[in-house]
């Protein structure tokens, strides 16, 4: 046969039918002319000629209904038909059709836009080869407590050469800065420290040069860099002769080796710049035990739990070799994308959860619109049946009816998934890793096309079966199975929404809560910035005093300030330094604590900051270098090394390393304060004057009369006039630091809020549509009772008893589904167990109102029942 | 007693199609004449009606065994000539051997005693 011919011919006939009905006409016209000729011819008059011709020629029209089939498609043509019956309905009848394509829209726009958060940030793979692989590794010393911080430069040597089932580990020195004077204002750059293992073990290379050599990781050798594509593109205009070519970083020179690629953003999208990562060499003698971050490559066929194992074994040996530094102490290996998602992930899939159930609720509204809607039509499918359409051919009307309003739900949900992910990606924390990941990727789309296959086979299948079932006569009454689906519906419809409220209800308290945490400042009018002093030009610690020194003196002139002060590092901006602190004459078991945050701080910090002075006195411009060493504690810390004694006057000390180093005399003792973050106390504060300790990273806080913003520029200019190549960044009110740091907390609420916001206005659709229907069908009755002498109040309960019934069951369910789910919510929930009554009851009260809301609109029309007319319909 | 055949409904399917292309190996014509040469070969016993000639003659477009084109007619008016084509030619050649085992088995299950 010829198949591919035909095929090909009917394709064609698809955009020439207006010419095959033209050609069909004329051929016909022809044959009648050509029969009256011959009529003709046999002597028949011109009239009686044509009468004949027509009688002969029979029924055209069929003719042409079997000519026309030849070319047609069967299944494409009724698919067409179906298609453009469909249309005429849903214009017909554009309420539902709007309603529906808008749940679509938002559905699958929402879920799309969620799920693209998702993918990005937590299921796409890392941009290494064979990223499955990467894993990283910790230091844990279950002893004291600790689980997971850095690794030891020792450790990682020991590591590294003694294990069996990593094709290579390397690390990630401290990040740091630089700063770059090129034109306009000095400018500040962030490096990261790779060593030179790193990129062969990831599996990138360069996209110019080279990468960096091993012996370029020996401390005097490591003068090299690497650049990122955008500095390459933005400093030196895309030069191709990069490769070989010297750059001043904070006034030292270094040989550019290579450009990156312009997707290579490792360990994080803020490097700028890529140097080696050198390890002192005393580090490998006295063994700290952390400082850097490491990452390995498990060899082909090494599953975790072998590679945990050996890591192990050489962790028991290295402490048997070294009891000082190594007792207790074992390596932890997890992989590397789940670990660098591992703060985000739980939240983004209890979003994602929460999507996906405002999505169920939507659809349950359609389904219960279409078994309506199908009821009102049972006339019109009972009269097709009988005119002999067959039942598939009734459900796959019914499933291409609901076609036009998928696709333009669909094409308009990804169109609104685009916009969200456009206009939202920017708004997003810059705490969140690989947010440069998201976009519309293909999976995504794929993602998108899936939950609109799920709508439709959700929202599709009860009109179908609906056709399938349907009986050969009118119906007289509804079948109270198809009655009591609807109301199982809306009773899911209720659970879930209760299940929504409920945690949208516990991260809104959990919020508050928060919000009311005593972060022990006050960050009302302190504007912040952020500066890096380069060692290459205030070479020692009292040149970086003596210039701090200076500019504090400078800026205290600028007008509009009540205090200026500086500090190592601010409060909640996800910055610190910690240490481990010898406490003169306190218990031998809490004498050194191995986890304090070490502070340097200028005379007017505690003023500036509002951090309450308790006891003894504030650092002055005498606690110099040479003056004696002086310290302030936090109250915390006071109440806990010195129970009882008054801490003036008593001694600390750093304790790391095997030197340790000179006495400080606590001269003041001050309120405590959440550094980390707001929701968790974790580490006591120690105070250095700051002509005492230099830090190359001071944050100037100034508390200002006025609005902070403005005040901006006058301190950019008087920093800049001590120094001019001296840059400021991350220039923000410190209220705003705490709005940042709140920031991924908000926003989940906000979210979940405003999910359940909605499932709950759907919901109370759902209740009101199915009492409203049941108010329909029961109107008779009502007439009858109302006849015989109910009252309104009588009937109106009648009507609220029903609703009452739907919405006590589903509430039951719903509390104890959430009872269950709220277990996600554990990491986010502060201040309260997930099972909070005070949640669980406000969620409660909140449904049960608005949802018996929805009934008293039918419930009001059932006491306006004429039971006249009533009685009379139809 | 009829002595007419419907071809449509009492012959074997596909043989109204065969008898069509035989008439067209014979030259180009249009349906009219299609029509009349089949009642005058046969004499008169084949008469087909323009119900299902047309339709044939659709089915063989669509299978490209047949060509039609718009044409000058005896009358002067235009009248779409169809031709068979090579593929055409081969199938009814097909249908012709299939359909003379078809009657030769007829005949043999006929004469059987």
């Amino acid at each position: 046969m010829n198949t591919w011919a035909r095929l090909r011919n009917k394709l064609q006939f698809l955009f020439r039918r207006k010419r095959f009905e033209r050609d069909m006409e004329e051929e016909m016209d022809f044959h009648r002319a050509m029969i009256e000729a011959e009529e003709r011819r046999q002597g028949f008059s011109d009239a009686e000629a044509s009468a004949r011709a027509r009688r002969k020629l029979g029924n055209l029209t069929m003719a042409r209904e079997s000519s026309r089939e030849a070319w047609t498609i069967a299944w494409l043509d009724a698919f067409a038909k179906d298609l453009r019956l469909a249309l005429r309905l849903w214009i017909r009848q554009p309420g539902f059709a709007l309603v529906a394509m808008v749940t679509i829209a938002l559905g699958v726009g929402a879920s799309t836009a969620i799920f693209s958060v998702v993918y990005g940030v937590a299921l796409k793979p890392l941009p290494f080869r064979d990223a499955d692989r990467l894993v990283s590794l910790w230091t844990s010393v279950p002893n004291s407590g600790i689980d997971r911080v850095s690794v030891g430069a020792a450790n990682w040597r020991d590591w590294r050469e003694q294990n069996t089932t990593f094709t290579d580990i390397s690390i990630v020195g401290p990040a740091q800065n630089f700063n770059v004077v090129g034109g306009g204002e000095p400018e500040r750059v962030l490096a990261a420290r790779l060593r030179s293992n790193m990129l062969p073990m990831l599996g990138v290379t360069p996209a110019i040069g080279r990468g960096f050599r091993p012996e370029e990781d020996q401390p005097g050798n490591d003068r090299v860099t690497l650049l990122s594509y955008e500095f390459w593109k933005k400093q030196f205009g895309s030069a191709p002769d990069i490769v070989g070519r010297t750059i001043y970083l904070s006034g030292l020179p270094y040989m550019i080796v290579g450009v990156m690629d312009r997707d290579f953003t490792w360990p994080g999208r803020e490097f700028q710049l890529w140097i080696p990562a050198t390890v002192n060499p005393d580090d490998f003698i006295r063994r700290p035990r952390s400082g850097f971050l490491a990452y390995g490559r498990l060899k082909p066929g090494i599953t975790m739990e072998q590679a945990q194992q050996d890591l192990d074994a050489i962790s028991t040996r290295l402490a048997q070799q070294y009891p000082a530094t190594n007792a207790g102490l074992f390596g932890r290996i997890s992989p590397l994308l789940s670990d660098t998602v591992r703060d985000v992930s739980g939240s983004l899939y209890v979003l994602l959860g929460a999507i996906g159930a405002l999505l169920a609720i939507g659809c349950v509204n359609m389904v219960n619109l279409l078994i309506a809607r199908s009821l009102m039509r049972r006339r019109e499918i009972v009269v097709r049946m009988a005119l002999g359409a067959s039942r598939l051919r009734l459900v796959s009307h019914s499933l291409i009816e609901l076609l036009p309003l998928l696709i333009v739900g669909g094409v308009g949900g990804v169109m609104a998934a685009y916009w969200c992910i456009h206009s939202m990606v920017p708004l997003l924390p810059a705490s969140l890793p690989r947010v440069e990941n998201i976009a519309l990727s293909l999976p995504v789309l794929g993602f998108a096309v899936a939950v609109l296959f799920t709508i439709a086979i959700v929202v599709g299948v009860g009109p179908a079966l609906d056709m399938w079932q349907v009986p050969l006569r009118v119906p007289s009454a509804e079948r109270p199975a198809r009655t009591r689906a609807r109301d199982l519906l809306v009773i899911g419809q209720i659970a879930i929404t209760l299940l929504l409220l409920v945690c949208a209800v516990l991260l809104m308290r959990s919020f508050l809560t928060v919000t009311k945490i005593d972060i022990g400042f006050n960050s009302e009018r302190v504007l912040t910035a952020q500066m890096a002093i380069p060692r290459s030009k205030y070479g020692n610690d009292r040149a970086v005093s003596e210039y701090c020194r200076r500019l504090l003196e400078r800026v205290r002139l600028v007008p509009g300030l009540e205090s200026v002060a500086m500090v190592n590092r601010l409060p909640l901006s996800g910055l610190s330094l910690t240490s481990a602190i010898e406490f003169d004459g306190a218990d031998p078991g809490i004498s050194v604590n191995r986890d304090v945050e070490i502070r340097n701080a200028s005379p007017e910090y505690f003023r500036t900051m509002q951090i309450p002075l308790l006891d003894g006195r504030s650092f002055t411009d005498q606690d110099t270098l040479n003056a004696p060493k002086v310290g302030i504690i936090d109250r915390q810390l006071a109440d806990r090394v010195w129970p009882g004694i008054n801490p003036i006057g008593r001694r600390f000390r750093f304790a790391s390393g095997g030197s340790p180093g000179e006495w400080h005399t606590v001269v003041g003792v001050v309120g405590h304060i959440r550094h980390d973050r707001i929701e968790e106390d974790r580490r006591s504060q120690v105070y250095f004057s700051y002509q005492q300790l230099a830090d190359g990273r001071p944050v100037l806080v100034a508390k200002t009369t006025g609005d902070p913003e403005a005040i901006i520029r006058p301190i950019v200019a008087a920093v800049h006039e001590v120094d001019p190549e001296q840059p400021l960044y991350d220039v923000r009110s410190l209220s705003a630091v705490v709005d940042r740091s709140l920031f991924g907390r908000w926003i989940q609420t906000v979210l979940l809020t405003a999910f359940a916001a909605i499932a709950l206005l759907l919901a109370s659709i759902g209740v009101y549509g199915v009492i409203a229907y049941a108010v329909g069908q029961r109107l008779r009755e009502f007439g009858v009772r109302s006849a015989l002498g109910a009252k309104p109040r009588d009937l109106a309960l009648l009507v609220l008893a029903k609703g009452a019934v739907l919405i006590g069951i589903g509430a039951v369910s719903g509390l104890i589904a959430a009872s269950f789910a709220v277990r996600a919510l554990t990491a986010q929930v502060y201040g309260m167990s997930p099972i909070d009554f005070v949640s669980f009851a406000e969620a409660t009260a909140l449904l049960m109102l608005v949802a018996l809301i929805a009934c008293i609109v039918p419930a009001r029309r059932a006491t306006r029942v004429n039971p006249i007319s009533a009685l009379r319909c139809d | 007693m009829r002595d007419r055949s419907n071809i449509s409904s009492e012959l074997l399917p596909g043989t109204l199609e065969m008898l069509v292309l035989k008439i067209l190996s014979m030259g180009p014509a249009h349906g009219y004449a299609i029509a009349r040469e089949l009642e005058r070969i046969s004499a008169d016993v084949l008469r087909i009606g323009e119900s299902s000639l047309y339709p044939a003659l659709q089915r063989l477009l669509v299978n490209d065994w047949v060509e039609a084109e718009w044409g000058e007619s005896e009358l002067g008016r235009r009248a779409r000539v169809y031709k068979i084509t090579r593929a055409g030619r081969k199938r009814m050649a097909e249908e012709a051997e299939g359909f003379a085992r078809i009657t030769a088995a007829i005949f043999t299950v006929m004469e059987a005693s």
